[in-house]
């Protein structure tokens, strides 16, 4: 009986602190909620923005004005799914593209969309979850833009989703 | 071309189940529903209310995309950030309940038979509750496939009932499958030896249980952020 007591505490406890700590920490998340509001209203066009790039190379210096730019949008909450998403995505760039990548007619960003500087693209893309973006460059100016749903469906299937991610760059790189 | 579209919703709703990420849920979900086992009837019931609570959520949800009262982007993540961390104490409340830790005593006042009834159509309502409960948290996997896949199907097609409820259907199917063939098996295994009124009582505690410590994992996953 007062094994059953103390669980009882304990658990109703544990669901306070919870709910708790939930409402302590929503104070600074209203901050987003109104970044993403007034960038609802604001942007129309999205500006090309500054981005952390990564894999081989560093194709942010002295990029061409012309060039395909690729995104993979991720929260601060990572799930093993989303892991498999960005490491397909890198070895399908990296395998397809490594000469584009170096001499700057092809970039790979990996974003955060969590961080405020990032919370923009949430609007600009249309984000309804992690996703892979492709954009199109030329003279300057954004002229295309693809969200790449279909890679849930293929997540499954490396080979498959590889190829399906190569093939949709080559797609951007050939309009030109 | 509909009956494509419609095969679609379906599959993308049994893709949305089998994807690790909704997986502790669908635990929660298979653990509460096949714990009848003494009635495998009302385990099917059971399971038949999860599922309906899930198509009746999608497409509400869907509704209210289509008629723009709110933007894609800002109900897909409100909902996978916000549902996952109410879901935690809901599940450990839950448990609570199963495990007889807390409880709802009711007045005495009405005849057996009448508890009984009772007893069953609100074990229809928890089950339809919790298909309600589950469908709104949105992991990204449901999210990239309700919100990127099944919706603009159901845009394409202009089938705003049938493309969501197909694809409830289709998220609460293997649920339910799994919940039925574990009541049955439970029962015909108990009934060799006679115990099935024991074994129910351990069923719903180690229910009450599962529920508990999932609801602590969603608590330190999505309200503390640890892992």
């Amino acid at each position: 009986m007062k094994i059953k007591t103390i669980v009882t505490v304990g658990l109703l406890a544990f669901v306070a602190g919870s709910l708790g700590w939930l409402i302590f920490k929503t104070g600074p998340d209203k901050k987003t909620e109104a970044a993403i509001k007034s960038y609802a209203t604001e942007v129309t066009s999205p500006s090309i923005p500054k981005a952390r790039p990564t894999g081989s190379g560093n194709p942010s210096v002295s990029p061409r004005p012309d060039r395909v730019i690729v995104y993979y949008f991720h929260t601060t909450y990572r799930c093993p799914t989303c892991h498999k998403i960005e490491q397909y995505t890198k070895e399908a760039m990296e395998s397809g593209f490594s000469q584009a990548l170096r001499d700057g007619r092809v970039e790979f960003h990996v974003l955060n969309i969590d961080e405020p500087a990032n919370s923009h693209f949430i609007q600009d893309y249309k984000l309804y979850t992690k996703s892979v973006v492709v954009v199109s460059i030329k003279d300057g100016k954004q002229v295309r833009w693809g969200n790449l749903a279909k890679i849930w469906e293929l997540v499954g299937n490396q080979q498959l989703f590889i190829k399906y991610i190569q093939d949709e760059v080559n797609g951007y790189l050939q309009e030109k | 071309m509909f009956w494509l579209g419609a095969l679609s919703a379906f599959w993308l709703g049994l893709l949305t189940a089998i994807s690790p990420c909704p997986l502790a849920t669908n635990i929660a979900a298979i653990s509460f529903i096949g714990r009848k086992i003494s009635s495998p009837r009302r385990a099917f019931f059971s399971g038949a209310a999860y599922t309906i609570g899930r198509s009746l959520t999608y497409i509400v949800i869907a509704a209210v995309l289509v008629f723009g009262l709110t933007a894609v982007p800002r109900a897909s993540w409100f909902l996978q950030k916000y549902m996952n961390q109410f879901l935690g104490p809901l599940l450990i409340i839950v448990g609570m309940f199963l495990l007889e830790l807390i409880r709802f005593d009711l007045p005495v006042f009405v005849n057996n038979k009448l508890m009984e009834k009772q007893a069953e159509k609100s074990g229809l309502m928890s089950s339809g509750f919790l298909g309600i409960m589950f469908a709104l948290s949105f992991c990204p996997v449901s999210a990239a496939l309700f919100f990127g896949s099944l919706v603009p199907l159901s845009v394409k097609h202009d089938s705003f009932f049938i493309m969501p409820l197909l694809y409830g259907i289709g998220t609460g199917l293997p649920v339910l499958a799994f919940a039925l063939a574990i009541a049955l098996g439970v029962k015909s295994l108990t009934q060799v030896f006679n115990r099935l009124g024991r074994v129910e009582l351990w069923v719903r505690r180690g229910t009450g249980v599962i529920f508990i410590l999932i609801g602590i994992y969603f608590c330190l996953r999505f309200i503390f952020v640890l892992f």
